[in-house]
């Protein structure tokens, strides 16, 4: 049977390093595919399970003088434990909880009351460790802290404060070296008790002091090094070892020189070389830890959005229940939990109780919240903005959306571009020849007459210059900084390969809802009816649509607050799914909605207001059964929009919009940001289709739409939900272009494709998906799940959001991802 | 103990041993060699070295008549009225005549600190002030003991020349005594080095000294630094 592992290898420093671990593994009989990301630092290996075992991969890695470990899967707890009163109870414990399968280790203190736990996370679960606790007679405490997760990312960052240290402490040394030696050239001014020529001894003894510090912060290059050569598998370490130690042998032997009276050998010191090149290495070292650190980061912060605890509602004696706050890594699938308007949903799941909407922009990049009753799919992570819900947990931990973007942002970012295959087989190479030709250089040297000295120096100085950093480490470098700076900008770039093809782009497919538009309504205009005035109607209609906590409510709220409109407490409101809200503010009766609900209630009103050029929502209001006028919200074209669209303009690349508006909404916007081509009218559904329409026209062979949205508020991070892709046949392939879950499609935002040969398109950050038939023909699209929730009150733009849950899915087809103007720009 | 600890422990001993080394005076190779390539110098001119009752130093003459002294303690010109620099510490005495016929009016010679010039019976010579240094009784037992005193007190002035293999003594004044490493392989054991500055100042055409050598040499300031310097060199083979 084929299977796919995941290995981390420790003790890479090059990549050649990377080269060595992979040809090694691809020795192995059995293994179909094995590659090595040096800067991920992780092998991933295809191989027939019958005759190879992980065992036997392992021990060809550590031939090759490196180290495979399987990704740890344990997780480390500490449970806080009551009603230990002897030491006795602890072994009690231990024995309870070491019985537990997949529990591998457990240490309980008598004196802290806590038990170190160490389980596998897929073998067993907390609920029952804490259950063993209990039927052993004690009581398990809330849980202090997981710690599998961050474990390598704490290494990281242990290795970042060596790498520093290291560093500082070489050129603590390397420095003063630097100057005597170069002091003594170039004529600095130096004490005279270390002169060269008149202390040469002393001179010679003081670099060796500082030298000594030098190799001893750099002594991994040696180790490595050295033992990559015995190998006979040299890589960049081994040339520094190499170079350097050729430096300081033939330094020791000028000091032996010097002792014996022979003073000029103290022109032949060469301590300084090996300590700037050793503390130059360091530095770059440290740098590449650094930009690797900082490429996670992103991730951290996508981390971040998870709430640390969750409102648990547990069953108690007959029907009670109580709300019991838990760490989020104690929440499990089934678990009932409370969402509190202004919270963040703790995990995925599935609405039981309440109705709300929730922005799930820092998700999925819909800009306009997004309303959910029973039975929606809620995505953890997201906020509930206005309304109390009580869903069912369906998915925790590595199962939730948030935890597979995080798993395809590192996916990308480990990902490698052609240029950094072919470098990693360049550098492969590259140390042998790079020996042989310092080999070369100081044997013809030789033998053309000059001395041993000037051939030794010749080797040195092509050992010690000829690095292959450039190869090894700025391709991976420059694609972890740059999909880390990315991420930083709202951008997912999601491999190498896209970032390598970004300068093909020649069109760009826009969505306009929070891509050109603000995504945030706003009122546009606001009629007022005989009899009353501007600021009466928006007071009033300002108060109730606070009660109501509505998108479209609070784009009034803020116009009256921008306009000094006071907001008035409400005596008693109702919303009127469908309609819009009635409410009773400062004694007075406030109706807000559609057309519809003020028709239901007997009011008549005047002309409506012509909003359809613009994509304007009309809110009727009627104030003690008179209408009082219309106020309309929009989603306003961005500042930014017309600028970034000229700035691509002016970079030659053509723009396309697509929307499901009407075509003179779309258009009306389209000449105020200077799109040239509008797809107006367009169902979500057949995005895909038109923008296939758009690449059959023959820009380009295929891969050159691109769908880009910018992220509606600068400044924070919008990941587009790419969940969906399956492939049909149960087995997911290596597709190298486009972000991937791992696990199946959530609910509705979930797409089945029928075709296995999903090709991807190259593209900037994304890869325009285009499924193709092994004969070329592509199949059509079959979207799985319910319908988007309905907007309870009606409306175009609330509709909007129906037909945008749908965009989603599209939006997962064609890897849609958000680009911030300052990045188009 | 971890491997790794201890082979930081090995290597920050050995930064401390080299760094004490390095502070060691027996690592003064320079000191130790100038003295023995010395003697060798002194042991080639047997017969020419003297001991003066009455300057109390000791004398190496070169096959030409040259002379350098050292005296066998340098306090002994030193009172509290100051330095009676007819009792030098170093001195060199050689033949005026080349200088006069090139010009030289010692009327003319400008007072440099530390020196005395000093013109009698034909010869010319040039007395150093080095210091007050109470040299060892020792001093006095032969040429290569007051020597090794005059190394061991003023060891800032002993150098190495490298361009000629030559180790030297300042004498202040940019004058210098020179003498090889090793006279095996070097054809000038012992040389006169004197800055032309004050001759030329008292009329001397540098290049026109007969039995000297006006030549520019590299040699290494202070500091360290390649310089190149005008000099009139007398160099001697004592072999």
């Amino acid at each position: 049977m084929i299977r796919t592992e995941s290995l981390r290898i420790n003790g890479m420093t090059c990549a050649a390093c990377a080269s060595a671990s992979e040809r090694a593994v691809k020795r192995l009989a059995g293994v179909e595919e094995a590659a090595v990301n040096f800067a991920t630092e992780k092998m991933s290996i295809r191989f027939e399970d019958l005759d190879l075992g992980l065992d036997d991969i392992k021990a060809a890695v550590a031939k090759a003088g490196y180290e495979a470990v399987e990704e740890r899967k344990d997780k480390e707890i500490t449970i806080p434990v009551g009603g230990m009163t002897c030491a006795a109870c602890t072994k009690a414990i231990e024995r309870a909880v070491g019985k537990v399968a997949g529990v591998s280790s457990v240490a309980v203190n008598f004196a802290t009351e806590r038990a170190a736990i160490s389980y596998d996370a897929s073998a067993t679960r907390l609920s029952e460790i804490k259950q063993a606790i209990v039927k052993a007679g004690y009581t398990p405490l809330a849980l202090e802290g997981s710690k599998g997760v961050d474990e390598h990312k704490a290494a990281k960052e242990r290795e970042i404060r060596v790498l520093w240290t290291k560093f500082a402490v070489s050129a603590t040394f390397a420095l003063p070296l630097l100057y005597i030696a170069m002091g003594a050239m170039l004529g600095w001014p130096l004490p005279a008790s270390i002169n060269a020529m008149n202390y040469p001894l002393r001179y010679a003894l003081l670099e060796i002091a500082l030298v000594i510090p030098v190799i001893a912060a750099g002594y991994r290059f040696y180790l490595v090094g050295f033992s990559a050569i015995w190998r006979r598998a040299p890589n960049m370490d081994s040339l520094i070892a190499m170079g350097t130690s050729a430096a300081i042998l033939y330094s020791l032997y000028s000091v032996l020189g010097i002792a014996n009276g022979d003073f000029k050998a103290v022109n032949s010191l060469y301590f300084e070389t090996a300590g700037v090149i050793i503390t130059l290495i360091l530095l770059g070292k440290s740098l590449e830890a650094v930009s690797k650190g900082r490429t996670s980061e992103s991730i951290k912060k996508l981390m971040g959005l998870q709430p640390k605890t969750a409102t648990v509602i547990q069953k108690g004696a007959g029907n009670a229940t109580a709300e019991i706050e838990l760490p989020i890594e104690e929440v499990e699938e089934g678990d009932l939990i409370l969402v509190r308007p202004g919270e963040r949903i703790p995990v995925d799941g599935e609405i039981v109780e309440g109705r709300t909407s929730v922005d799930e922009s820092m998700l999925t990049g819909e800009s306009i919240p997004v309303e959910k009753s029973v039975g929606a799919k809620v995505i953890g992570a997201s906020v509930n903005k206005n309304g109390a819900i009580r869903f069912r947990a369906t998915k925790v931990g590595a199962d939730t959306v948030l935890a597979h973007i995080i798993k395809l942002v590192e996916d990308a970012q480990g990902s490698k571009a052609p240029i950094a295959q072919m470098a990693d087989i360049v550098s492969g190479y590259f140390v042998p020849v790079v020996f042989l030709i310092a080999l070369a250089a100081a044997g013809t040297w030789l033998l053309l007459g000059h001395g041993a000295v000037f051939a030794l120096t010749v080797f040195v100085a092509i050992l010690t210059i000829a690095c292959p950093c450039a190869l090894g480490l700025a391709t991976p470098t420059a694609i972890m900084v740059g999909t880390g700076r990315g991420a930083e900008n709202g951008v997912l770039i999601k491999s190498g390969v896209a970032l390598e093809t970004t300068h093909k782009v020649d069109t760009i497919v826009f969505d306009k809802t929070g891509t050109l538009t603000k995504g945030r309504p706003e009122t546009t205009d606001i009629v007022v009816a005989p009899g009353f005035s501007e600021a009466e109607l928006l007071s009033l209609t300002a108060s109730a649509e606070k009660a109501s906590e509505h998108p479209l409510g609070e784009a009034i709220v803020r116009a009256a607050l921008e306009r000094g409109a006071p907001i008035l407490p409400v005596a008693d409101f109702e919303a009127v799914p469908g309609f819009g809200i009635k409410a009773l503010i400062a004694g007075k009766r406030i109706l807000a909605g559609n057309a519809k609900l003020l028709k239901a209630e007997g009011i008549g009103f005047g002309p409506a207001l012509d909003t359809a050029g613009e994509g304007k929502t009309p809110m009727f209001v009627a104030i003690d059964g008179r209408y009082a006028g219309i106020i309309a919200v929009a989603d306003v074209v961005k500042d930014s929009s017309a600028k970034a669209i000229a700035a691509l303009h002016g970079m030659g690349v053509r723009v396309a919009m697509i929307t499901g508006d009407s075509r003179r909404t779309a258009e009306a916007i389209a000449r105020k940001v200077g799109i040239d081509t509008v797809l107006a009218e367009v169902l979500p559904q057949d995005k895909a289709a038109e923008v296939k329409k758009l690449q059959a026209e023959g820009r380009g062979d295929g891969g050159r739409w691109h769908q880009r949205r910018p992220r509606p508020r600068p400044g924070r991070h919008r990941h587009r939900d790419r969940l969906g892709h399956r492939r049909g046949d149960g087995e997911r392939r290596h597709r190298p272009h486009a972000l991937r879950p791992h696990g199946r499609p959530d609910g509705h935002q979930a797409l089945e494709e029928g075709d296995p040969q999903h090709q991807a398109e190259p593209l900037l950050g994304l890869r325009l998906q285009r499924p193709r038939h092994p004969r070329g023909g592509r199949p059509p699209l079959r979207l799985r799940g319910p319908p988007a929730q309905p907007d309870p009150r009606g409306g175009r733009h609330v509709a909007q959001l129906g037909i945008r849950a749908h965009e989603r899915l599209e939006a997962s087809k064609i890897q849609t991802i958000h680009v911030n103007e300052e990045v188009v720009a | 103990m971890k491997k790794s600890s201890f082979g930081i422990l090995v290597l920050t001993l050995s930064a401390l041993a080299a760094l004490g080394l390095a502070g060691c005076s027996s690592t003064d190779v320079v000191a130790k060699v100038a003295n023995s390539s010395f003697k060798a110098v002194a042991d080639a001119s047997a017969g020419r070295v003297a001991w003066s009752d009455e300057d109390q130093a000791w004398s190496l003459s070169s096959p030409a008549g040259d002379k350098v002294s050292f005296a066998a303690d340098f306090s002994r010109n030193n009172s509290s009225s100051g330095v009676d620099f007819d009792k030098p510490d170093v001195e060199f005495s050689f033949d005026a005549a080349p200088f006069i016929a090139a010009g030289l009016d010692i009327k003319k010679l400008p007072a440099v600190d530390g020196i005395k010039y000093e013109l009698e019976d034909g010869r010319f010579m040039y007395h150093f002030e080095l210091g007050a240094d109470k040299l060892a009784a020792a001093a006095k037992a032969s040429l290569e003991a007051s020597f090794a005193e005059l190394v061991r007190t003023q060891r800032a002035r002993i150098g190495y020349h490298e361009k000629l293999d030559h180790y030297g003594i300042k004498l202040g004044g940019g004058n210098m005594l020179e003498w090889a490493k090793d006279m095996s392989k070097n054809d000038k054991d012992l040389v006169f080095v004197l800055d032309p500055a004050p001759f030329i100042a008292a009329g001397v055409d540098p290049a026109k000294i007969q039995g000297w050598a006006y030549a520019k040499v590299e040699t290494k300031d202070d500091a360290g630094k390649a310089i190149q310097v005008d000099k009139l060199l007398r160099p001697f083979n004592l072999k």
